[in-house]
């Protein structure tokens, strides 16, 4: 079993190509599908654009991670002993 | 038929498990879960047991309905799981520990008055923090005191909400509560269970403490103390609106730091805070949609939660480490942990035929059915979050990415079982959700299967996914400290400290040297004064009075009575009166 999921993962690994086309042909068949899914729960505008989703999901992603990191590098990232070399100074 | 408390069989299987040894702590390790399981599954009807009275207060110490059962149920089941996972672990005192947890929490979830509530939610708070010492690091150490003192105070504020309520309503029933009729009392319970629901700003304890704990502990903290919590917010608090909006804050704030956490288990807890928003927002909703969802999502949630603690645990036990920057390529090494890992993973982000598709949708639903149109996009927003920083960047970092030659194989088999287990409901429940929804508190016309909710999904996790591939590069984790709000506690006490340190020490010398020079010699004064005053004039009525007392006093003696219960009562008596007393000014 272990030797199996190791093959399989390391022939896609040595495809980047293959896989990265099966990826890409994949996303466009969701947003094919959106226009071809029956619609309900109408709660917004959002609900009645064909690949809304898919747009929120991407901006979502690249604005969270954009903003977090640039939050981590603003002032949330402090060096590891941040708390401890104070607690030593102390004792 | 006779009721049988779970809790009592879990605090037995502590106590055997702390003094048997070799396989016979093993058959109890794993005998008293399962107990518990079955008695929950099959020998436990709705209704009232086990009332006792004590000093006048009627203890409910079993209240079983649909909503307790559904919560019994996926604890009992848990910590059979906990129990295989942590099989192989020689310290008796961490299976003691992790059961009286396991029994906290069952006993909290079956009270019917806020005393046993309290008595249970106090043991689960202690018995949780031994989880975190048996780390036995000096980070786990401190990590530990911090837990213990955090949740030591929202006990007693807890407890300061219960007196409240007791002195204003008369009883100690916990049912559920009025938003229209909130007053301190019910927001000091409230704020009592959300520190434990780790509800912004109360969070921070846990990120804190739970990376630090043993890795089998960890297991079992990620589903308890959160889970018991949701369970008490959703019996009382149902439709107070701030946890709606605290709860869509939550979700948020939790990807938001595990986008850029380096360390897999803080990833993980940060993780607990936005999962757990989700609840706190369907219990805020209120709706019977919302709050099934919120009941259905902490089922799916501690499974598949449990699950990515128990994959990045193993990665931790094989390697030493569980940080991302140190890591990488680990599929070659521990392949079944990997497949494990992703299925939590793919869980926890909602993939169609998984536990989370059929739990987060419902609430996010709930939240459009009822037009909080906002609520739902920072849900949504949560959801894509959640798929980047566990579904993806996880995985990727740990068992993908560069490989950094660290050594490792699979753990132990009773690990991997441990994950087979959590493995098989993430999928099983996300096949066949009738089987959730069944035991849900309210009747469910929820279908989550439709075109549309399958459309959206795929298009949120899809193009998540090619957020991830194009900022790849920006991903990469740093191994640094992240501030969070424990800063104040850690950090900005001693600069409150230093403050008051610099201007009150010089005071203080001042005025003692004033007292030197000044004070002594008018003490002196003074006393030479008084002490003719005491001789003529005190000592005449003191005397006098001496022997009256020592009359009254040979009469109280006889009022003892030497009864350990009395002495009780009569102290708990007075306890209430004094915060009666506090209460009424």
């Amino acid at each position: 079993m272990s030797r199996l999921i190791v093959t399989l993962i390391d022939y896609l690994r040595t495809r980047p190509m293959m896989l990265r086309g099966v990826c890409i042909t994949l996303l466009g068949l969701i947003v094919l599908y959106d226009f071809m899914a029956v619609r309900h729960g109408d709660h917004f505008v959002g609900d009645r654009i064909r690949g809304f989703w898919a747009l929120f999901g991407f901006i979502g992603c690249v604005g969270m991670t954009k903003f977090m990191k640039g939050l981590g590098y603003a002032f949330l990232m402090q060096p590891l002993d941040f708390y401890t070399s104070k607690e030593r100074g102390e004792d | 038929m006779e009721f049988m408390h779970p809790a009592i069989i879990m605090i037995i299987g502590a106590v055997l498990a702390a003094a048997l040894k070799g396989t016979p702590r093993k058959l109890v390790v794993l005998a008293a879960p399962l107990a518990a399981f079955l008695v929950v599954a099959f020998g436990m009807e709705p209704g009232t047991y086990g009332v006792i009275n004590y000093c006048g207060f009627e203890l409910v110490t079993a209240k079983v309905d649909t909503l307790s059962l559904v919560f019994l149920h996926v604890f009992t089941l848990m910590a059979f799981i906990g129990a295989v996972f942590s099989l192989h672990i020689e310290d008796g005192s961490q299976h003691a520990a992790g059961f009286l947890y396991v029994a906290g929490s069952l006993g909290t979830t079956l009270a019917g008055d806020y005393l046993t509530l309290f008595i249970f939610w106090e043991l689960m708070a202690f018995a949780s923090t031994f989880l975190v010492w048996a780390r036995r690091e000096p980070k786990a150490i401190k990590a530990g005191y911090r837990y213990l003192l955090m949740h030591t105070a929202g006990g007693l504020v807890l407890l300061g909400g219960i007196f409240l309520r007791y002195k204003s309503v008369g009883h100690l029933e916990f049912g559920p509560l009025n938003p229209a009729e909130a007053d301190l009392s019910i927001y000091l319970i409230m704020i009592g269970f959300a520190l434990n629901a780790a509800v912004v700003p109360l969070h921070a304890w846990l990120p804190d403490a739970y990376p630090e704990a043993t890795v089998t502990g960890a297991v079992f903290m990620c589903a308890f103390t959160t889970k018991t919590a949701i369970y008490v917010l959703a019996r009382g608090f149902a439709g107070f609106e701030i946890l709606a909006i605290m709860g869509a804050i939550m979700t948020l704030y939790g990807v938001g730091y595990a986008v850029i956490e380096n360390d897999g288990r803080r990833i993980l807890a940060y993780h607990i805070v936005s999962q757990v928003g989700y609840m706190v927002c369907g219990i805020g909703i209120g709706t019977e949609l919302a709050l099934n969802g919120a009941v259905a999502h902490a089922y799916a949630h501690i499974l598949y939660k449990a699950l990515l603690f128990m994959g990045v645990g193993s990665v931790l036990y094989m390697t030493g480490t569980a940080k991302l920057n140190e890591l990488g390529g680990l599929y070659k090494r521990m392949p079944l942990t990997a497949v494990f890992t992703i299925i939590g993973g793919i869980a926890i982000s909602g993939f169609p035929l998984t536990s989370g598709f059929v739990s987060k949708s419902m609430i996010i639903a709930g939240a459009g059915d009822n037009h909080q149109l906002l609520l739902m996009l920072m849900l949504i927003l949560a959801s894509v979050g959640t798929f980047l920083s566990v579904g993806i960047k996880l995985p990727y970092f740990i068992f993908f990415g560069e490989d950094k030659g660290v050594e490792a194989n699979d753990p132990p088999l009773n690990m991997l079982i441990g994950m087979g287990i959590a493995a098989f409901f993430c999928f099983f429940i996300g096949i066949y959700p009738d089987w959730l929804y069944d035991k849900l508190p309210f009747a469910v016309t929820y279908h989550p299967y439709s075109q549309y909710h399958l459309s959206e999904t795929m298009q949120l996790l899809g193009f998540t996914a090619l957020g991830f591939y194009v900022l790849r590069k920006l991903m990469q984790p740093k191994d640094k400290l992240n501030l969070d709000l424990d800063w104040f506690y850690r950090k900005a006490i001693d600069k409150v400290m230093a403050l008051l340190r610099n201007p009150l020490e010089p005071i203080n010398e001042w005025v003692g040297d004033l007292y030197k020079i000044v004070g002594y010699r008018f003490a002196l004064g003074v006393a030479a004064t008084s002490s003719v005053f005491d001789r003529v004039v005190i000592d005449g009525i003191v005397d006098g009075l001496a022997y009256k007392i020592l009359g009254v006093g040979e009469k109280v003696r006889h009022t003892q009575t030497g009864k350990l219960q009395q002495y009780i009562a009569m102290a708990t008596a007075a306890f209430f009166m004094v915060v009666a007393l506090m209460a009424a000014f």
